[in-house]
């Protein structure tokens, strides 16, 4: 016996999608102290300290105008951070040496944290060039009719130390970049070089472009790795939602890091 | 010009062979018994890879084609035992070992549902579960009625879920970014069948609590599987009108997947950031839609018989959530929205079916 059937369906209903913006209650949690801590080379220590708020609702920023904040160095030089205005907390005199560990001490009602960095080198460049980029899309094809460029850094990696470098290049007009460019040295080129092309961005001849090179240590490094999986109001979709490691503690959100900079701008003729 | 990311492949072989019987003791005690041998072999061509504690790779072994690169075997034993209380009446009890090879991870984010079947592996053991279950069985009137009532309990071994952080899209060393645990199942089955006349149908409901327990994972504590439902509620009904017409009717209800959505938010560096607690503290929605089929036989004494169905699947046409996810406010500057994204509403279909 045979039997077989037609069906016909309305495909129009089947595949018409609906969007709507809906009510979740979320749970009652108690509010997350958040440390943004930075150390420059010859500067004083700065540290923005908040709580996490609501997250539906605008809300000002909670801020932790009450803590005890202690920088010290390895060397047992200690220096007092002092609240300015807004959780913002500044020090006085101890300023980033490079090739220094740094401690910083958050003393708070709720407990005290503390996180360690050390205090690298500024990148050395070797040498900067630019050239058009291999990738450009055809403009048939959604591309630019301008030709686009890419600008090549090399850095001269210092081998006495393991180095990690924060990257940023942009153009006055530039928007904010929405994740961190952090690269290791794992993988150096002959003659010990370390070198990123802007494979992502493009830039246009006449332009001017700015490039920021930080050295960071390697828990800052993995901490801005983290960082580019949760930037954003909600999950990425590309990984298991998680908060980023702090190196003040597990009950602390943000992170303590020395950093050191080199700024360079090129023309592209 | 293309990147590709090509996902290594992995083969394995899974064997098995079992034996049982059953036994009836006296007119009121059965019980059937049995073992399962289970063999699985993973087998090359493959790469099995060593990790360091940051997902990269320290030592690799290779294997050729047919080769096997890792081995399990397990015994599963399973008995039950059937105690009729009078000719209406029965009381059933069972305990089951099975060894499951294949592992479904399930990314716990809302915003992109994504499922990857990953086979055992020398890092991946299988899964290991002993399940016992109690059931109470009465049928009425003179057997139209079917009722039973069961309970079960599952302990699970070698779970297996994503750490914090993994990758789920193109993850080439997904094996380092999975952690394994315990888990653990229980419920209660509620089933009532009527079986003939004009109306018949079934209701089945099914209370439960699925969790997983994985060091790394949610702080080590107690944690809702992605796929755990507490309610989970099926109404059939089928009325037949006449010998030729009848209409159909299905509810289903169940509570929504537990997933993970953001606590808080904060700002870091000038960018928004969400804020995470527990592991699939939340649930989606609760999922319910009605489906109906009305059918239409053709004259059934002849040689070529046909027959029509004209069927609306979620007939109500509601909105089920496939996935939610998080935004800026278009409206309100500085707030937060959750969207929601269902795939479709009602779908009606009309159906010629033929018999020759």
């Amino acid at each position: 016996m045979k039997k077989f059937g037609i069906i016909v369906m309305f495909a129009g209903l089947l595949f018409y999608g609906c969007e709507e913006v809906i009510e979740i209650d979320l749970n009652s949690v108690n509010p997350m102290v958040v440390a943004e801590g930075n150390l420059m080379k010859d500067s004083v220590a700065q540290l923005n300290l908040s709580y996490t708020r609501d997250y539906f609702h605008k809300e000002d920023p909670v801020y932790i105008t009450d803590a005890t904040v202690i920088l010290s160095d390895e060397n047992g030089i200690t220096d007092q951070l002092i609240h300015v205005a807004n959780g913002f907390y500044r020090g006085s005199h101890l300023k980033g040496q490079v090739r220094t560990d740094y401690t910083l001490t958050i003393g708070l009602e709720e407990g005290e944290y503390s996180g360690e960095t050390r205090l690298l080198p500024e990148p050395d460049f070797f040498s900067i060039t630019w050239a058009p980029s291999i990738f450009q899309r055809p403009a048939h094809a959604g591309g630019s009719s301008d030709t686009v460029y890419n600008v090549t850094l090399t850095i001269q990696d210092d081998t006495t130390e393991v180095n990690h470098y924060l990257l940023n290049f942009y153009t006055p007009s530039s928007e904010p970049r929405g994740f961190y460019l952090a690269i290791d040295d794992k993988y150096p080129l002959p003659g010990n070089l370390l070198q990123f092309t802007t494979f992502m961005f493009e830039f246009y001849r006449g332009d001017t472009v700015g490039i920021t090179v930080q050295s960071i240590d390697e828990g800052a490094y993995w901490f801005f790795n983290q960082m580019n999986d949760v930037i954003g109001v909600g999950p990425s979709g590309f990984s298991t939602p998680y908060n980023p490691k702090s190196n003040l503690g597990e009950d602390v959100l943000g992170y303590f890091m020395a950093r050191s900079r080199k700024d360079t701008i090129v023309f592209l003729r | 010009f293309n990147i590709e990311i090509v996902l290594p492949e992995k083969r394995a072989i899974e064997s098995a062979a079992y034996i049982s019987n059953e036994s009836v003791f006296t007119p009121w005690l059965s019980a059937e018994y049995g073992v399962r041998f289970s063999l699985f072999n993973q087998i090359g061509e493959g790469t099995h890879y060593e990790y360091n504690d940051l997902n990269e790779r320290i030592d690799s072994i290779k294997y050729e084609k047919g080769e096997i690169m890792t081995k399990y075997w397990n015994l599963e034993p399973r008995v039950s035992a059937n105690i009729r209380l009078s000719r209406n009446t029965s009381l059933k009890a069972s305990y089951n070992r099975m060894a499951q090879y294949l592992h479904l991870l399930s990314n716990s984010t809302s915003g992109q549902p994504t499922d990857t079947w990953v086979p055992s592996t020398t890092s991946i053991e299988p899964v290991l579960v002993d399940q016992l279950s109690f059931g109470f069985y009465r049928n009425f009137l003179d057997n139209q009625i079917e009722f039973s009532l069961e309970s079960y309990y599952k302990k699970i071994n070698n779970i297996i879920d994503y750490e914090d952080g993994a990758e789920v899209m193109f993850n080439q060393d997904v094996e380092a970014s999975i952690l394994a645990g315990e888990g653990r199942s229980y419920g209660l089955e509620f089933y009532l069948k009527k079986k003939y006349g004009k109306l018949n149908g079934w209701i089945s409901y099914t209370l439960s609590n699925t969790e997983n327990k994985i060091e790394g994972i949610n702080f080590g504590h107690w944690y809702p599987s992605s796929y755990d439902k507490t309610h989970d509620l099926a109404i059939v009904a089928n009325y037949e009108f006449t010998n030729r017409l009848s209409l159909s009717a299905t509810w289903i209800y169940y509570t929504g997947n537990a997933v993970t959505f953001p606590s808080g938010k904060y700002n870091y560096n000038g960018l928004p950031i969400a804020y995470y607690t527990e592991r699939n503290g939340y649930r989606m929605p609760d999922y319910h839609r009605l489906d109906l089929n009305l059918h239409l036989d053709g004259n059934k004494n002849r040689k070529v018989q046909s027959s029509w169905d004209l069927s609306a699947y979620n007939a109500y046409n509601r909105y089920n959530a496939y996935v939610i996810t998080f935004r800026q406010s278009e409206t309100i500057p500085g707030e937060t929205e959750a969207v929601k994204l269902a795939l479709f509403g009602i779908v009606p279909s009309l159906t010629w079916n033929i018999k020759f």
